[in-house]
């Protein structure tokens, strides 16, 4: 994307609807009385070339006016969208950049019955000589003034749509260097021209760091809301990065299906034909949605400055800068790339203490009782100790699931008699400190654990496997494979993920940004349960930022995350929510748009980054390429 | 003899079953103090000309799916005035305080194009009422500022100087217009004696009826304005014809023998061009024909047409509605909305809901048969006159009529929806009330009407 303003670049009617361009004029009731007979048969004047004013503020005692938000009327029907059209309000001094948030039809008809009545007393075909006046009200929350004084207008100022040199202006906030394509304005015009979309930002530095960090996305499972917006947002920050030289890596843990191993499908894409193709096929008999989607793409291939559409993939001398890692060459989601996957896995002495807590706990540290607890803290302590000096060689998960089967076969005395080595009775206190049943209550979950997960990224013969470490993360998009069916396997190898990355980062950063993106965010950091890991977690939220390393979390529903973590976020997107969801406190902060929220299609998210804008706005994005095919 | 024991309640309703008819709304609805002047006066000098089916068959057709609402005939134009007045103050005269009233007045044109009432133009007047000449009289002195004059006495001809919120004085101790004398001369009448200075409720409703009528001439003003240039269009002012006439004078010197002395053919001639095309819409109807049968299942539908055979003048009654019914304009009476007399709105009597459409004869006649019948009938309608109507009516004028009336009853939806007067949802046409709106969204406000005579 180039970081220059695109104000050359002119919008087909200058973001006005096709209505306004066949308005029809308006009389004028002069000023003064003093009409003549000649000026009375000229009553409907032609229109002068001048700005097509749409409306006027309202300042009344009803609808009242103030700094932050305001009421227009405008008197015919025009394509204004609530969530995304940005209008201007305006007179000689002042000018008012503002998002349509709300809005409603009025009339002078007091009531239903007056409308029941007016239409020959329910007659729902009667066709009258005069069409009651009707007139559309807008609510419009302030994002930009000039001068910027906080302060309600002070007069009825005129109200326009917006025009390229208005949302230049609007941008301006986020200086050029820093500008990230968060989605698209759509202008009512002609859907496949490019033109028609105006591009609204993000600001890097909120995006990963280091001013802010981290992006939350929420919205319903099966609408690919979610995950398409975030491999949107992806594909912005990178192209934002190769336009300012920026090293970032990309970490993408694939946790539902194989949606992010289909990303490769985007290499086999030669041509934008070829892509215009493909939407068409894939909208079939929503025509409408293919215009769009066609439209948002020529857009976005100017945005980007793409000669084909592989060029979204980042590369360099040795080719595409993708990389997979899966647990085993078993994963079916293998079928869908076409470059080698390398395979990961974990030895016990891979994994961090609390890492050790969670597996040891089996996922369920939170409802341990208080022995159990400190018993499994014990444990894992001694186990890492053992290993990190070297002291016992043995310790593999194949022999912590042998020692947990004798464990729970056998009493204590016995085990202690015939094993002495049994890690279980090898932590100190075991013998005498810790309940007996303590230890079997332990020892069985850790028993029930290994063997259903040890074909899931699991180093059972070895103390050490194959994990992903600082070194092997490089330049590019990781995908990570996540996708198995115990949450503490995805909690385990996410959280060890995570803190390479911060290994990585520390103390100078080796790359200038990571992304790192995970679905389900709920899972690795519930709200109300404590786990080692989601304390872990959190503390990378928080550090996170002066590290540049930033967190897009998605989820189905926000309320469930952890407010630690989804509080510390800096941009918040969001997509179809229903109703009950939308309650929650997490979403007070969009306001109005609440309303428009259950109704958002496949393609629309509502962002809101409130370093940048006053407001959540209302935007568009295209599907990804690689779900075309 | 001795009377029978108490009346009970069975027996009232007995005798109202056999004797009375209940209203559709049973005298359930909420009043409304606007229908207390409905059919206020009975008139004798009345005849009924003729009775005309009002159609349904428009409704009927465009109601069909698929069907297409047919155009109006003519272009029309919406005429309506609008007023504010305060009491702002008072002058001393020897002790007694004298109440002053100043009031905005506005009136307004509107014209339907493409289903859309459009502003068209608009006059402005502030006027300064009082009682001059009575007061000053009484102190000894003209109290009036230097220069000015009041219009009763100096402005005739020429009210209208600057057409942009001009300001007048206005004297209440006379009549506006002038009304002949025993010797059948033209001259004001007394209307505020010195005696009656301490009478504060008088001097402000006398003031008040003279703003009403001051804004009557305002509409007079505009509505010549727009005859001047109007060609096919038809011009619907609200409220009766005939009283806007009486002061021409004020406007037009030329004019003034419009309202006295139509015999004379010039005179006739230019109230030809006026009338032509205009027609009035009375909401509240309250002199009425004494001949005029009335239930709720007859007219209903049917508008009965009704010419005035004498020249009706109340003298005594300066801002009222109604105070002038001329011969010249012929008077169909309808119910605008008979469907909603079932409906919760305020029915308290048979004459509720009724409807008084004015209809200059020059808007059914020729010029010269106008003349002809004019000079002949001004104030008093001949046997001979009568008949000229009558033929005119039931032969070559019923078309236009059937046509005009069938216009006026197609505007009757949608409903002007108004609370505070719900008696005008069963009269007053939707175009009326949006003029009213408009202009009085162009009123100024109390506060802004007091501030006028702020230093």
């Amino acid at each position: 994307m180039s970081e220059e303003n695109k104000s050359s670049r002119d919008l087909s009617k200058d973001n006005l609807s096709a209505q306004q361009a066949q308005q029809d004029s308006q009389q004028v009731v002069q000023s003064s009385d003093n009409i003549s007979s000649l000026q009375m048969q000229q009553s409907v004047q032609p229109q002068t070339p001048q700005t097509n004013y749409i409306g006027k503020v309202i300042i009344s005692d009803r609808d009242r006016a103030k700094h932050n938000e305001f009421y227009v009327w405008v008197a015919k029907d025009e394509n204004i969208e609530v969530g995304s059209t940005v209008l201007v309000a305006e007179d000689d001094k002042n000018k008012i950049l503002g998002l349509v948030v709300d809005s409603y039809s009025t009339s002078s008809a007091e009531n239903a019955l007056a409308e029941f009545y007016s239409s020959e007393v329910g007659n729902p075909l009667a066709q009258l000589h005069i069409e009651p006046r009707v007139i559309t009200v807008y609510k419009v929350r302030v994002l930009r003034r000039e001068p910027a004084i906080t302060k309600p207008p002070t007069s009825r100022m005129r109200v326009r749509f917006a025009n390229q040199q208005d949302i230049d202006f609007l941008n301006q906030t986020i200086s050029p260097r820093n500008r990230v394509i968060a989605g698209f304005l759509y202008s009512f015009s002609d859907p496949q021209n490019p033109n028609s979309w105006i591009p609204l930002y993000y600001d890097a530095r909120y995006i990963a760091g280091p001013e802010g960090a981290h992006v939350m996305i929420t919205g319903k499972s099966g609408l690919a809301a979610k995950t398409t917006y975030a491999l949107f947002l992806i594909f912005s920050f990178l192209q934002w990065a190769r336009n300012n030289n920026k090293r970032v890596a990309v970490v993408a843990f694939n946790v539902k299906q194989c949606d992010l191993f289909r990303i490769g499908n985007i290499l086999q894409l030669r041509s934008w034909d070829q892509v215009e193709d493909a939407i068409k096929r894939y909208f079939g008999n929503r025509p409408e949605l293919a215009s769009m989607n066609i439209g948002l793409w020529r857009r976005l291939k100017q945005e980007f400055n793409l000669n084909s559409p592989s060029d979204l993939i980042p590369a360099d001398t040795n080719g595409p800068q993708l990389y997979f890692w899966t647990y085993g060459l078993t994963d079916e989601c293998i079928r869908y790339i076409t470059l080698q996957p390398r395979i990961y896995s974990y030895g016990i002495g891979d994994l961090s203490r609390d890492e050790l807590e969670e597996m040891l706990s089996g996922g369920d540290y939170d409802i341990l009782s208080d022995p159990q607890q400190q018993y499994v803290t014990a444990l894992a302590a001694y186990i890492e100790d053992q290993i990190r000096k070297q002291r016992n060689q043995k310790i593999t998960f194949t022999q912590l699931l042998f020692d947990a089967e004798e464990v729970t076969r056998q009493p204590r005395s016995e085990v202690m008699q015939k094993h002495k080595d049994n890690i279980f009775i090898s932590v100190p206190g075991a013998k005498d400190t810790y309940d007996e049943r303590t230890i079997k209550a332990v020892a069985r979950r850790v028993a029930n654990f290994l063997p259903r997960y040890k074909d899931y990224g699991l180093m059972m013969e070895q103390q050490r496997g194959n994990p992903i470490t600082d070194t092997k993360i490089h330049e590019g998009i990781h995908i990570i494979q996540l996708n198995f069916p115990n949450e503490v396997m995805q909690r385990l190898i996410f959280n060890n993920v995570l803190n390479q990355l911060l290994r990585i980062q520390q103390p100078n950063n080796t790359f200038d940004h990571i992304l790192v993106f995970v679905d389900e965010l709920n899972k690795f950091a519930p709200k109300k349960t404590y786990s080692p890991i989601k304390e872990s977690i959190i503390d990378v939220a928080a550090r996170a930022r002066s590290l540049k390393i930033g967190l897009i979390g998605a989820q189905q529903f926000a309320s469930l995350i952890d407010e630690q973590v989804y509080g510390n976020a800096s941009t918040y997107i969001i997509g179809n929510t229903d109703d009950a969801e939308l309650k929650n406190d997490q979403y007070r902060k969009f306001g109005d748009l609440k309303t428009l929220i259950p109704e958002l299609e496949q393609g629309e998210v509502v962002v809101y980054q409130l370093a940048s804008y006053n407001s959540p706005i209302k935007v568009r994005f295209p599907i990804m390429l690689h779900e075309l095919q | 003899m001795a009377q029978s024991s108490t009346f009970k309640v069975e027996d009232l309703k007995q005798w109202f079953k056999s004797t009375v008819h209940r209203f559709p709304n049973l005298g359930l609805a909420d009043d409304d103090s606007e229908e207390l002047y409905v059919a206020q006066y009975s008139v004798r000098d009345s005849e009924l000309l003729d009775i005309i089916r009002l159609s349904e068959s428009e409704s009927e057709k465009t109601s069909k799916p698929g069907s297409k609402l047919p155009s109006l005939q003519n272009d029309l134009i919406f005429i309506d005035g609008v007023m504010r007045y305060r009491v702002v103050g008072a002058i001393e005269a020897q002790g007694v305080y004298v109440p002053l009233v100043i009031a905005h007045l506005i009136a307004g044109a509107m014209k339907l194009s493409n289903r859309e009432l459009i502003p068209l133009q608009k006059k402005e007047l502030i006027s300064v009422v009082f009682p001059f000449t009575v007061t000053s009289k009484r102190l000894g002195y003209s109290i009036l500022p230097a220069g000015v004059s009041t219009i009763e006495y100096s402005r005739f001809g020429s009210l209208f100087r600057n057409s942009n919120r001009e300001i007048i004085f206005s004297d209440t101790t006379i009549t506006l217009g002038e009304y002949k004398d025993q010797n059948g001369q033209f001259t004001h009448r007394s209307l505020i004696s010195e005696n009656e200075l301490i009478a504060s409720s008088k001097i402000i409703s006398t003031a008040i009826n003279r703003v009403k009528e001051l804004l009557r001439t305002l509409e007079l003003y505009l509505l010549i304005e727009i005859s001047k240039s109007v060609k096919n269009e038809l011009i619907i002012i609200d409220g009766p014809i005939a009283p806007l006439f009486k002061y021409m004078g004020l406007i037009d010197p030329n004019l003034k023998g419009v309202v006295r002395d139509l015999r004379d053919a010039q005179n006739a001639r230019i109230a030809y061009r006026i009338l032509k095309n205009t027609v009035g819409v009375v909401k509240i109807v309250v002199k009425i024909p004494e001949s005029l049968t009335v239930n709720f299942n007859a007219i209903s539908g049917d508008a009965y047409l009704y010419l005035w055979t004498r020249l009706i003048e109340d003298q005594d009654a300066e801002g009222r509605e109604d105070n002038y019914l001329a011969t010249y304009i012929l008077s169909a009476l309808f119910r605008l909305r008979g469907e909603l007399l079932t409906e919760n709105y305020p029915v308290f009597s048979p004459t509720s809901g009724l409807i008084r459409v004015d209809i200059p004869l020059p808007v059914i006649m020729g010029e010269s048969e106008w003349i002809n019948w004019i000079t002949n009938n001004d104030e008093v309608v001949s046997d001979q006159g009568k008949n000229n109507i009558r033929q005119i009516v039931q032969n070559i004028g019923r078309n236009n009529l059937t046509t005009l009336l069938n216009t006026i009853y197609s505007l009757r939806y949608p409903i002007p929806s108004s609370t505070f007067y719900s008696y005008r949802n069963l009269v007053e046409l939707y175009p009326i009330k949006e003029v009213e709106d408009w202009l009085k969204s162009c009123l100024l406000s109390k506060y802004e009407l007091v501030t006028l005579t702020m230093v």
